[in-house]
């Protein structure tokens, strides 16, 4: 049997000398594959375990086959929307129309998994447009590991000026919130140097733009669907609508679901490549010939790969993580200066419209053919599902971050773990999957005009557990459902530099960073 | 590119009844460019030599390769020593058509075209297996042109199974060659240069990130086939075909444009420079992004918005875009109820028919992106701009011309008829930044009219006093006052009830459609009947604002 012995970051880049990065990665890949193997029987009916999506690292992909799925990254939304403006509020969208995209800000809107940030000369003359597909779920684990090498890459990218202490996610006094496995402050991925665009973008910070959720729309799509008479339902739309999947509207997840469930009907199981990513495409030759300028530089000397790399061989497909299209310093001329289509460059969006983001699927020779089920519906009553379990001061982190399970040695016991929730109520049992964990809980939080809660608990593991990966479960009112994968991972001693107990928050305010929960639900 | 060759060759029918020609053998490159020449005919070498440096010339038929199917050509490609990526894509109008109206055996009018890189592409029917139609594309970097192949017969070979053999059917400059023009290629390709009848977003019949045409609804032989199984979506496409006429077009327009000194030029041709503003030397198609029938939309059953799409209704790309005259482009929402109550009215449908004229099927409704119309091509909008960019044309020019008749920025034989002058004027110069081409233009029409006098009815002058009306404003005073007239107009649509807006709108479709199936030469891209809806609105919509 050949299975994939790890998954590689992105790109297969190396950011850190930390040999722990690339395991801690893998590990973070494997819980999410294996929650969306579970697929979503908390909250919907007809989303059952899934049979055609794997887990590569348990499955034998003798015969796997490469499929490239490729969208645009200028955002549907805009261009469905203000089809009159769009470049101007793709880069620069005006405050009045800041609503139900967060983060708010252009940033926010830019949700094909491609954002950029624009930089202009003293004259407002557009000089420079970096591009990131870069998922904030791999930054965050980087930062886990290594902080330095974080602020190396945002020197590199953004510029000399940036300082370890503008990366820490601070609390409303500017105290920097620290991880207490780590000791060190934690990573705020919408830092002033990542959170506009105009002073940079080094990584997605759309909350669209995650990769959990990209994994789990893969997933989810692979579920077959069919009209209550029995003809399959195949039209994109109909079917992001009817399996729940992704966000609606955009080119992004409507296509990918679509082709994946296309891949499934033929009966092919289905996962997403190593290494698992989303990647800018290269600027192709026809797209180039779009290009013109009446100056004599070659446009193309302009466009740069600074992390990532174009395809090799009889690769299909670029990783690309983060390019820039730029002036060279001290250039006596402008991105203006080049037309797209003989229309001058003004804004960066006009090169998102150019630009494709692909992701690679990959599918198993073909198998049986799948059940298929009736659409989606909202499950009456829903059932209890823990959702993320991190130490209290870092629940914000784990929600924002998608890394949604919390650490802990054999023989450790942790005092005022968060364990935030949906759909239970506060008499409910917790309890982690395996002899020898013991989880005690000691206060409840209810999050107002919500059904979600954040239980408080200690966690104690024996020395005898074995390192590795823990489902854990809420008993509500007699009502329960799956244990929710991978929640709690349990290590070898030494491993963790836990430096403090994790805090108590003061009453009724909720862990720096957390945002409701509407907007994370979909994984 | 898809759109051009399916068309029927009334030409060669013609000569094929009129011409007695010699058998055509296989293993040779013959020539037959329709208009010009009678028969198929083999290719001298000094002629393959000077003419056939294209690289499916030079890697296929030039090596004695004569691939006799879409497979063929594509193996032919992959073992010659071109280092080209091939890339498949999927159109047909019928291809959104459901199962419940048309079984997967039924023609749903599926092509393919197939790219090599931007170099090659490829045009033939879907199943490939069975189609006896390709159409090769290939651009000659050396002479600046795309050369044209197809596969045929002798033209007046009437035999059952005629021997094919590979013509060479042209070049891109014959397009506009008075014997050749609309003939053979170029009866769909007008100005030379490979075709996407839909060249932008949402591709209203082309698999695409916006909609997928799935195995299950294609007959079996051509879900079983690479090209459909590798199929990319129209997204991609459209950069092939964008990039592609701009290379030609600034090509043909650096041939045309002589640096002399650092400050003088001198052009010729100007008057197919010109055709691009002042005609329509071809049109595209664009929908809405919004799909007609409700269950398809996101969320379902969405109102539709941003009605009509860019160009199809005022020049927006220029006027706004380009001249940034300040006026909103018209942007409609149909109410979802209204719009689905109106398709029922008025019995729209898509119908499929055969040779005949016979009813196969019909799908209650219109098509799978809404308010599917002409609009004008893309390749006047980026010559027009070019023009501009090159200081051959002034603002205030191309604003002068547009403004001609602007309510019919398609079909306007009013603005149409301007040509005339600019077919009298073949050179220019351009000396220390200002163009003769403006005011050259402009002296013509000067002698023969005066300015419109009364703005007021405006649309009762003729062409020439309507373009003298705006060329004569001051360069103070132009753009506000075009503006003006542009505002005013989108107004008259704003300002009626929506119930009024949508059927005018609706009526306006109609009669675009009408007008696109009628136009001599651009009709030759109406070559299938699910292209465009039926209806029972009339031929002749209510004349409410001047239309």
């Amino acid at each position: 049997m050949s299975q994939l012995p790890h998954f590689d970051p992105p790109a297969n880049i190396s950011d850190s000398e930390n040999e722990t990065l690339r395991s801690r990665w893998s590990d973070n890949l494997n819980r999410f594959t294996e929650q969306t193997l579970q697929n979503d029987p908390w909250s919907s009916t007809n989303q059952p375990p899934l049979t055609h999506y794997y887990n590569p690292l348990e499955t034998d992909i003798s015969g796997e086959i490469q499929a490239e799925i490729f969208w645009t990254a200028f955002p549907k939304r805009i261009e469905d929307k203000y089809p009159d403006k769009k470049h101007e509020y793709a880069d620069y969208l005006p405050v009045f129309l800041q609503v139900n995209y967060h983060p708010k800000g252009p940033r926010g809107w830019q949700d094909e998994y491609c954002e950029w940030s624009v930089t202009r000369n003293q004259d407002g003359k557009i000089i420079k447009v970096m591009f990131t597909c870069e998922n904030r779920e791999y930054w965050y684990t980087l930062w886990d590991v290594d902080p330095n090498a974080v602020l190396e890459i945002y020197k590199e990218l953004v510029g000399g000026q940036v300082q370890l202490e503008d990366l820490y996610l601070k609390d409303s006094q500017g105290r920097p919130i620290i991880d207490p496995a780590t000791g060190r402050p934690a990573y705020n991925d919408r830092n002033q140097w990542n959170s506009t665009t105009t002073n940079g973008a080094v990584h997605l910070i759309s909350n669209p733009n995650s990769l959990s959720a990209e994994i789990f729309l893969a997933g989810q799509a692979t579920v077959l669907r069919e009209e209550g008479n029995g003809d399959a339902i195949t039209d994109q739309n109909q079917l992001i609508h009817c399996s729940k999947y992704g966000n609606p509207g955009r080119n992004s997840d409507p296509h990918i679901g679509s082709e994946v469930n296309k891949l499934v009907r033929q009966r092919h199981p289905i996962s997403l490549g190593n290494p698992v990513g989303l990647y800018i495409q290269d600027i192709e030759d026809s797209d180039w010939d779009r290009f013109d300028t009446n100056i004599d530089v070659d446009p193309k000397t302009l466009w740069t790969v600074k992390r990532g790399r174009k395809r090799q061989g009889n690769e299909n497909m670029d990783y690309i993580l983060h390019a820039v299209f730029e002036v060279p310093k001290d250039a006596s001329y402008t991105l203006e200066d080049f037309t797209i289509d003989e229309d001058p460059i003004k804004y960066g969006s006009q090169i998102a419209e150019i630009l494709k983001i692909g992701l690679a699927g990959v599918a198993l020779p073909q198998k049986s053919t799948p059940e298929s089920y009736l659409c989606a519906s909202s499950l009456d009553p829903q059932l209890p599902r823990p959702y993320a379990l991190r130490e209290l001061e870092m629940l914000g982190v784990a929600l924002r971050s998608g890394i949604t399970h919390m650490r802990i040695e054999q023989g450790e016991t942790v005092e005022n773990v968060g364990l935030y929730a949906f759909n239970s109520d506060p008499d409910a049992t917790i309890t982690v999957r395996g002899a020898g964990v013991a989880v005690k809980k000691t206060n409840v939080q209810i999050i107002k005009d919500s059904t979600d809660c954040i239980f408080i608990l200690t966690i104690a593991v024996e020395t005898t557990v074995s390192p590795g990966n823990y489902s854990l479960r809420i008993t509500s009112n007699s009502s329960k459902g799956p244990a929710v994968y991978g929640l709690l991972e349990v290590v070898a001693p030494g491993e963790i530099s836990r430096s403090s107990t994790p805090r108590l928050l003061e009453s009724d305010s909720l862990p720096v960073g957390l945002e409701p929960m509407g907007v994370f639900k979909s994984r | 590119m898809a759109g051009a060759s399916f068309a029927l060759r009334g030409n060669i029918e013609m000569r094929r009844q009129l011409s007695s020609c010699p058998p055509v053998v296989s293993g040779t490159i013959y020539r037959f460019i329709d208009g010009q020449d009678s028969c198929v005919v083999p290719m001298d070498p000094e002629d393959i030599e000077e003419k056939l440096n294209d690289p499916f010339a030079q890697a296929v038929l030039r090596q004695g390769n004569f691939p006799d199917s879409a497979q063929a050509i594509s193996d032919a490609i992959r073992q010659s020593d071109l280092d080209f990526d091939q890339t498949s894509y999927v159109v047909g109008e019928g291809s959104q058509v459901p199962l419940m109206v048309a079984d997967r055996d039924k023609s749903r009018s599926l092509r393919y075209v197939v790219t090599w890189n931007n170099q090659i592409m490829l045009s033939v029917g879907a199943p490939a297996s069975q189609s006896s139609f390709h159409q090769v594309i290939s651009w000659d970097d050396r002479a600046k042109v795309f050369n044209y192949y197809e596969r045929m017969s002798q033209v007046d070979d009437s035999s059952s199974s005629p021997l094919k053999v590979w013509v060479w059917a042209g070049n891109s400059p014959l397009a506009r060659q008075p014997q050749t023009m609309g003939h053979g290629c170029f009866d769909c390709h007008h100005n030379g240069v490979p075709i996407m009848k839909e060249l932008e977003s949402p591709w209203n019949n082309w698999q695409s990130e916006l909609a997928s045409i799935t195995e299950h609804i294609v007959p079996k032989l051509v879900a079983n086939e690479s090209f459909f199984q590798d199929r990319s979506g129209a997204d991609i496409l459209e950069k092939v075909i964008k990039g592609n006429f701009q290379k030609y077009y600034r090509d043909w327009l650096d041939a045309r444009y002589h640096q002399i000194e650092d400050d003088e030029v001198k052009l010729t041709d100007v008057n197919e420079m010109l055709r691009h503003v002042i005609t329509n030397t071809t049109v595209n198609l664009a929908s809405v992004r919004v799909q007609s029938k409700g269950q398809n939309t996101s969320p379902p059953n969405a109102n539709v918005t941003n009605i009509p799409a860019l160009d199809t209704f005022l020049w927006d790309s220029i006027l706004k875009d380009r001249l940034n005259l300040d006026y909103q482009p018209l942007r409609v929402t149909f109410n979802r109820e209204s719009y689905d109550d109106y398709l029922q009215q008025h019995e729209f449908a898509l119908v499929q028919k055969d040779d005949e004229d016979g009813i196969l099927y019909e799908e209650n409704g219109s098509t799978y992106f809404a308010y599917f119309v002409p609009q004008v091509a893309a390749e006047d909008s980026y010559m027009t701009k070019r023009l501009l960019n090159k200081s051959i044309l002034t603002d205030k020019f191309v604003a002068a011309v547009a403004m001609v008749d602007f309510q019919n920025p398609l079909f306007s034989e009013k603005r149409a008829s301007l040509q005339k002058y600019a077919n009298e004027i073949s050179d220019g110069t351009i000396s220390g930044g200002i163009s003769s081409v403006p005011t050259d233009f402009a002296k013509k029409v000067q002698k023969v009219a005066s300015p419109c006098s009364n703005p007021d009815n405006f649309d009762a002058c003729t062409a020439e006093k309507q373009f003298l009306y705006t060329w004569n404003l001051s360069d103070d005073q132009w753009r506000e006052l075009t503006a003006k007239r542009l505002t005013n107009y989108v107004k008259t649509i704003n300002n009626l009830q929506p119930s009024e807006q949508l059927d005018y709108l609706m009526q306006l479709s109609v009669k675009r459609r009408d007008q696109f199936v009628s136009t001599p030469l651009i009709r030759n891209l109406f070559e299938f009947n699910l292209l465009i809806p039926e209806t029972n609105l009339g031929d002749s919509p209510p004349n409410l604002l001047g239309n």
